[in-house]
């Protein structure tokens, strides 16, 4: 159904006013007029809303809601008078509906708003607001205004300050240095200045070209260190140099310095270098007064080292010198000026057999027993404390338990005052054995001479010897073969004698030279007789009875016979010394078997005998029972030939009277076996 | 015993010498006597007999004479006397070539001996 033929439905809204004019007119105005009213209202929301913009969002839909609202409710009224004439009651119902719909919604919205509404202050209150803001505003504008007196102040101060800040910085005693984030000096203060040789401005700052320079700079280590600006740089690389020690040399200005450097920098916040600055203490005085002061420790130290080192040196001398006199083997000993002992080393204490404490202050004469020896030895003291000379005597002390000993004393005088010494130090050798010894060497030289001249004598001896010999013999060869008369026995007996003369000679000889050892099997009773021819000379005349006992046996041994021959005269003529011609002085030489069946020979005296203390000892070098007489060598040789040997030899013990010596040798068989 | 050998006795001391060359011509041998071993070069013979030479000589001494000898190839029995015949001497002269050594002063049996004796060796 098209809408014309709705219209054409219906009957215009007039007919219900029957036409009639004046009730028609009635309607139709008073709808215009409110038609005019609603359409205007919501022009005024419109501007209202635009004008206004702090409205919130919210608030503007509802109020172009409640314009929307409005203008519907105008259009209805307008419709209302069209539908007079024109019957269009079904659009005039959709648009009713439109307005209802609309009108419900803003309804529902400003219902909504009423609590917002009702909170919304009211006009005085508002009032009263806007004048307390009046007064804040007031009381803020005279902080301002206070605030702005301040800091005025402030900067002035501030200004003050930088300028004593300024004033410290430039008269400091360090060196400091700026520098921007190139790195570029952009400030240095007097100190550092004149370190590095800059002439400054009146203003303070330094041309262009002096704010970059180059370094030369050495390390702690002393090597050197290719920098340039090198601590700004280690700055500008976002490290802190911290008391690094360098020497630098300008050479723009020929200034060098030794300086430790401190460095750092001001970042900002992105960590960006802002402005960094280097301080730079000047330590080349500290470094001289460094160096003099170690030359002065040096010094003091080697000083003192060396007063040490001696102190040191005088103990250690005082110690040695104190070890070496106790030490010594020979006798060291101190006397004062009245000859009281002050000092004794352990050698002397020794000899004497008695303690310091026992010796301290004595004289000599107090532990020398032998009256005239003490007063030899003290007149020797005076005379070199007289004297004030270094001299040597030769000194002879008879010790109980030590025998006669024979000195070689130095003695020297000391603490020399107004000339004379007070007192002397003596060191002194025991020389008895040593004299023994070139007693000894003075025979054996004397020995070997003999030896040589034996041989020359043998020799010469011998020729006449063998003349007269041969002579005689061809005398009697002359004589008649079957002639027994007068000349036949004195010829022989010359014959016999020269050649017993001839004997003698070369037995002597031999025995004196020694010869060449050899060693061959021997008898020993052949060796003993020989010895004994040559030993015993002149025994008989001295009243010695002398008895030789061969064992039946023939000792053969494996021997130099000449050595052994050495052995036993050796053995004989001690036994003839030993009993030195006393009335019925007897000796016996025997020679047979010992126990172990070793051939054995023994010489038996009845003189006074070894003491049972010496026997073994006789035996040893310069150990001498005949006095000054004895060389003391004899047994020894004797030992060490019979030793030699494979033979033993010693003196028996427990001998009633005399001595009994023997020695023992190794048969040819047993040579042979072994 | 031989007794036509011819002995030649070299020796510096005259009295020996002389007492040599008595006594062993009362024994019955030609003997000629020399004072030191140049007389004994000069006029000696070396084709018969026996040589008795004193080793100590001046010039030329026995052990130098018999190594000469020697060597001229003489092989004459040589008799050395020495009035101190050590081993060493003993040896040296049987190196040389000497036959016999006697040791001063000497019996005239010993001597006999020994001319006895290197004469046997001599012959053989």
């Amino acid at each position: 159904m098209n809408w014309r033929s709705q219209y054409e439905m219906f009957m215009p809204h007039g007919m219900c006013f029957l036409w009639r004019p004046e009730l028609m007119a009635l309607h139709v105005i008073s709808d215009a007029l409110i038609a005019l009213a609603y359409f205007a209202i919501p022009f005024a929301i419109l501007r209202f809303v635009q004008g206004r913009d702090d409205l919130r969002p919210r608030h503007q839909q509802i109020a172009l809601l409640f314009a929307a609202f409005i203008a519907f409710c105008g259009l209805t009224h307008l419709l209302s008078i069209y539908v007079l004439w024109v019957p269009i009651y079904i659009i005039e119902g959709w648009l009713k509906a439109v307005t209802a719909i609309v009108s419900i919604a803003t309804a529902i919205s400003l219902t909504r708003l009423v609590p917002h509404a009702l909170r919304l202050p009211s006009a005085e209150s508002m009032r009263a607001e806007i004048a307390a803001h009046r007064e804040t505003m007031a009381a803020l504008e005279a902080a301002r205004a206070a605030l702005a007196a301040k800091v005025n102040f402030t900067e002035d101060a501030l200004r003050e300050s930088e300028k004593k800040f300024r004033s410290v910085v430039e008269h400091m005693s360090e060196g400091l240095m700026i520098f921007d984030q190139q790195g570029t000096i952009t400030f240095h203060n007097c100190a550092s200045a004149e370190l590095h040789g800059i002439e400054r401005g009146a203003d303070g700052l330094f041309s262009q070209e002096q704010r970059s320079v180059e370094w030369l700079g050495w390390d702690n280590e002393g090597a050197l260190v290719p920098i340039v600006n090198w601590p700004i740089e280690r700055v500008l690389r976002g490290e802190r140099v911290h008391d690094q020690y360098l020497h630098v040399e300008r050479s723009d200005t020929g200034k060098s310095f030794d300086a430790v450097f401190n460095g750092s920098g001001i970042y900002g916040a992105r960590g960006d270098l802002i402005l960094g600055f280097v301080t730079l203490r000047d330590i080349g005085h500290e470094i001289r007064a460094q160096q003099v002061r170690a030359a002065l420790a040096e010094k003091v130290d080697r000083t003192e080292s060396e007063l040490r080192m001696a102190e040191q040196h005088r103990h250690q001398s005082k110690a040695l010198l104190a070890t070496v006199i106790e030490a010594m083997p020979g006798l060291i000993y101190a006397k004062d000026r009245s000859g009281r002992m002050l000092l004794a080393n352990k050698a002397t204490l020794d000899l004497i057999g008695k303690n310091w404490t026992q010796v301290e202050g004595k004289r000599d004469n107090e532990f020398i027993d032998d009256p005239d020896q003490a007063a030899k030895v003290m007149a020797n003291d005076r005379r070199v404390m007289d004297t004030g000379a270094i001299q040597e005597h030769e000194e002879i002390v008879d010790f109980p338990n030590k025998g006669s000993r024979v000195f070689l004393s130095t003695k020297a005088p000391f603490g020399h005052l107004n000339g004379v010494a007070s007192g002397m130090v003596g060191v002194s050798i025991d020389i008895t054995d040593r004299k023994r010894l070139a007693r000894e060497l003075l025979h054996v030289s004397r020995r070997s001479a003999m030896g040589e001249m034996a041989t020359a004598i043998a020799h010469e001896i011998n020729q006449p010897l063998a003349s007269i010999a041969l002579s005689i013999e061809g005398s009697l060869a002359l004589l008649d073969k079957d002639y027994d008369g007068p000349l036949t026995a004195p010829l022989a007996l010359a014959k016999a004698q020269s050649m017993r003369a001839g004997a003698i000679i070369r037995r002597l000889r031999s025995f004196v030279s020694g010869g060449e050892e050899m060693k061959r099997p021997e008898n020993l009773t052949v060796i003993v007789d020989e010895a004994c021819s040559l030993a015993l000379l002149g025994a008989r005349e001295s009243g010695v009875t002398t008895e030789i006992v061969h064992d039946e046996a023939a000792l053969e041994v494996f021997v130099d016979g000449i050595q052994i021959e050495q052995v036993v005269v050796n053995l004989v003529r001690n036994a003839i010394d030993a009993m030195d011609g006393a009335d019925g002085a007897k000796l016996r030489v025997e020679t047979g078997f010992s126990e172990d069946g070793m051939a054995m020979l023994s010489v038996v005296d009845n003189g006074p005998g070894v003491s049972d203390a010496i026997a073994d000892r006789v035996f040893e070098a310069f150990v001498s029972t005949k006095g000054v007489k004895g060389m003391g060598i004899g047994l020894s040789i004797c030992r060490t030939i019979i030793e030699n040997h494979g033979g033993k030899i010693w003196a028996d013990k427990d001998v009633r009277t005399g001595a009994k010596f023997r020695f023992t040798l190794p048969t040819v068989d047993r040579k042979v076996t072994t | 015993m031989i007794t036509t050998s011819l002995v030649q006795v070299v020796d510096d001391d005259e009295a020996v010498r002389t007492s040599l060359v008595f006594v062993l011509n009362a024994v019955g041998f030609e003997v000629s006597g020399y004072s030191d071993a140049k007389d004994l070069l000069a006029r000696g013979q070396f084709d018969r007999g026996v040589l008795i030479c004193d080793v100590r000589m001046p010039g030329m001494n026995g052990i130098e004479l018999a190594r000469l000898l020697r060597q001229r190839g003489s092989t004459i029995p040589i008799i050395l006397t020495s009035g101190n015949a050590r081993d060493s001497l003993k040896s040296e002269a049987m190196s040389v070539g000497i036959n016999a050594i006697l040791e001063k002063p000497v019996e005239l049996a010993t001597i006999l001996a020994e001319i006895e004796r290197v004469m046997l060796d001599y012959s053989k």
